[in-house]
């Protein structure tokens, strides 16, 4: 697909307009409402809420992880909904990075090797992809634990492998589900330092929390409830 | 192209360490593969060297006897008439081992072992009497139990001497030969100087007959019904000499021979042989079936367990196909890997059956090679189902589940 010509400087990274997402459970789940929302090129937004509000779903459907039932979504301009299957994934591919509460980290595989797992899809030569993954795990400290595998790691390791996974492919958005949702105060500290050290490199970056000390670390936070965003919540 | 290329790959190498991840697991997942391989391999080498045992006795039996008849008009009546040089005839065929002809007679009177007045009969018996050449008793492979066969010499000379079936001599209770006892068709003498054992497969009418050299049933005793010829050829040559000794004992019209080949024989042992190999075949079936819904049922929880890396890499960018083949590549190699091994036992096995019984295993050279290949094709139709299932999940739900 060609995207059509914008002007990049005045049109935000992600931008929703009127999104909703349904689910055809019985009753029917409303878990999106008309959601609006820009997040500009090199923001750090956080996203809370109670258990069920939506901030999952939201997180997904901007992702790409999950189609809106309806309303638009613009990543850089280009409406998400005219994207193919195959656009979708190379758009993750390329352009995104995830982080996990659950890690998602393969178990059989060392953190090196987890790492590398980024741009395995993209055609990217193995042998490139090992020099980034350590230069990824550099990034977050763990160039000591590289060989060792995921059931040796701590939950702070774990998740600080998630976050050099996901920036290993050099990605334009990070986002991440409850980052220190499973961790203690100290890993989760840590975990918090390389996102901050990350966004001040320039990436943009969306989380989904629960975790006020995540919050703040935020530029701009939203709290979605009962599948919209709170009107004056944005601080 | 590079980039696929370059992708598949990686999927490979993803798709070995899948199975090397759980050895475990996926030995026993393969165990039906392998199981259903095996007995494919066994049953079909173990049939083979059977085969070849059934093969190999049809060969020295009658693989190499010709059997040649005139053809009969539609009374019964031989269309033509053998002439009488035909072992001379028959002499010059390339492969040719020896050959005899048989004349069974006609309007033969009764036979007993004492010549007295007996007009109600009681101490006669009737007897087949046939006609005989002396190769006849080489080219049906008959051989004496005791005392001899009558020669080319008896032959010349007419001489009244006879060759008795075991049957025959049990009925005329002869038992031995030292003394040369004395039988009588008719009032024909003749003296008993051999009795056949019991093997004679070839013509079986020979167990209870009264064998006489063929001159002297010309000359002596009643009329000769049709002469069937009767050929031990070297092996391999039966079929060349089956062509040809028609054309020798009467050229004018080689058709009007009926000739009988071994190709019935081969034929009947392939069609035991194809018998046997279906039956077999089927219960390898069976067990393969159980292979591939054993792999199917155990992909199908794997992928259901590992529906969290399914989301994750769907996550960093993998299409749904590119799932599909890295699990269809896993259960396709879970196959190749369990038959690999099945094939191995079940020509261990083969050879095992083969030894203990002092046979030489025999197997088709294309199934050692062919059957790896059908394990993979049976892994790659167990994972088929499953794979198709775990491209239908979003990438979303997936991620739900943990790693």
């Amino acid at each position: 697909m060609v995207p059509p010509a914008v002007d990049r400087s005045a049109t935000p990274l992600l931008e929703m307009r009127q999104v909703t997402r349904h689910f055809p459970t019985q009753p029917p789940t409303e878990a999106l409402r008309g959601v609006d929302l820009a997040v500009d090129a090199g923001h750090f937004l956080a996203i809370v809420g109670p258990s069920g509000a939506g901030k999952t779903t939201l997180l997904n459907v901007l992702a790409l992880l999950d189609r809106p039932t309806s309303g638009s979504y613009r990543i850089e301009g280009d409406e998400v909904a005219e994207f193919s299957e195959h656009e979708r994934t190379a758009y993750r591919a390329g352009r995104f990075g995830f982080i996990f509460q659950a890690f998602h980290l393969i178990a059989h595989k060392t953190a090196l090797e987890n790492v590398a797992l980024a741009g395995v899809y993209t055609g990217r030569p193995r042998a490139e992809r090992m020099d980034a993954a350590a230069e990824a795990l550099a990034i977050v400290g763990l160039t000591d634990r590289s060989g060792a595998y995921p059931p040796t790691l701590s939950g702070g390791e774990k998740q600080r492998v998630a976050i050099a996974r996901a920036i290993c492919g050099e990605p334009k958005v990070l986002f991440a589900d409850e980052p220190s949702g499973n961790l203690d105060s100290r890993a989760s500290g840590r975990v918090l330092d390389a996102l901050d050290a990350l966004h001040e490199a320039g990436l943009t970056i969306v989380v989904v929390t629960h975790d006020p000390t995540v919050s703040e670390r935020a530029e701009t936070t939203i709290e979605v409830f009962d599948g919209v965003i709170r009107p004056g919540a944005r601080l | 192209m590079r980039h696929r290329l370059a992708l598949y790959a990686t999927l490979l190498r993803e798709a070995t360490e899948g199975l090397l991840a759980r050895p475990g697991r996926s030995a026993l997942t393969g165990l039906g593969t392998l199981l259903g391989i095996a007995a494919l391999v066994a049953t079909l080498g173990i049939s083979n060297t059977a085969g070849n045992r059934i093969v190999s006795r049809f060969d020295t039996a009658a693989a190499t006897t010709v059997i040649i008849a005139p053809r009969d008009d539609t009374t019964g009546a031989p269309l033509v008439t053998l002439p009488s040089d035909v072992e001379a005839r028959l002499a010059g065929l390339n492969g040719l081992v020896v050959s005899g002809v048989k004349a069974p007679l006609s309007n033969v009177p009764a036979t007993s072992t004492i010549q007295l007045l007996d007009p109600l009969g009681l101490t006669a018996r009737d007897i087949p009497v046939i006609g005989a050449t002396p190769g006849l008793f080489d080219a049906v492979d008959a051989h004496v139990d005791i005392g001899r066969t009558f020669d080319l010499i008896h032959d010349e000379r007419a001489d009244a001497v006879a060759v008795l079936g075991p049957a025959a001599a049990r009925r005329l209770e002869i038992s031995q030969v030292d003394s040369l006892p004395s039988i009588f068709v008719g009032s024909q003498q003749l003296l008993v100087i051999g009795i056949l054992d019991d093997g004679l497969e070839i013509s079986p009418d020979l167990l209870n007959a009264i064998i006489v050299p063929m001159s002297l049933a010309d000359a002596r005793l009643s009329s000769i019904g049709g002469k069937t010829v009767y050929l031990r050829t070297e092996l391999g040559a039966a079929n060349q000499i089956a062509a040809e000794a028609p054309i020798a004992l009467h050229p004018n019209d080689p058709s009007l021979l009926a000739v009988d080949a071994p190709a019935e024989a081969v034929r009947v042992r392939s069609e035991v042989a194809a018998d046997v190999d279906v039956l077999f075949l089927l219960l390898a079936g069976l067990s393969l079936v159980v292979g591939i819904v054993s792999i199917a049922n155990v992909t199908l929880i794997s992928v259901l367990e590992r529906q969290g890396e399914v989301g994750l890499r769907r996550a960093i960018g993998a299409r749904r196909s590119d799932i599909a083949v890295q699990f269809l590549t896993e259960s396709m190699f879970l196959g190749l890997l369990a038959s690999i091994v099945g094939t191995s036992i079940g020509m261990l096995v083969v050879v095992s059956v083969a030894a203990a019984n002092e046979w030489s295993p025999v197997m088709q050279t294309w199934l050692p090679f062919t059957s790896p290949a059908v394990g993979a094709l049976s892994g790659l139709a167990g994972g088929a189902y499953p794979a198709w299932k775990t491209t239908r999940i979003e990438p979303s739900q997936a991620l739900r589940a943990g790693v």
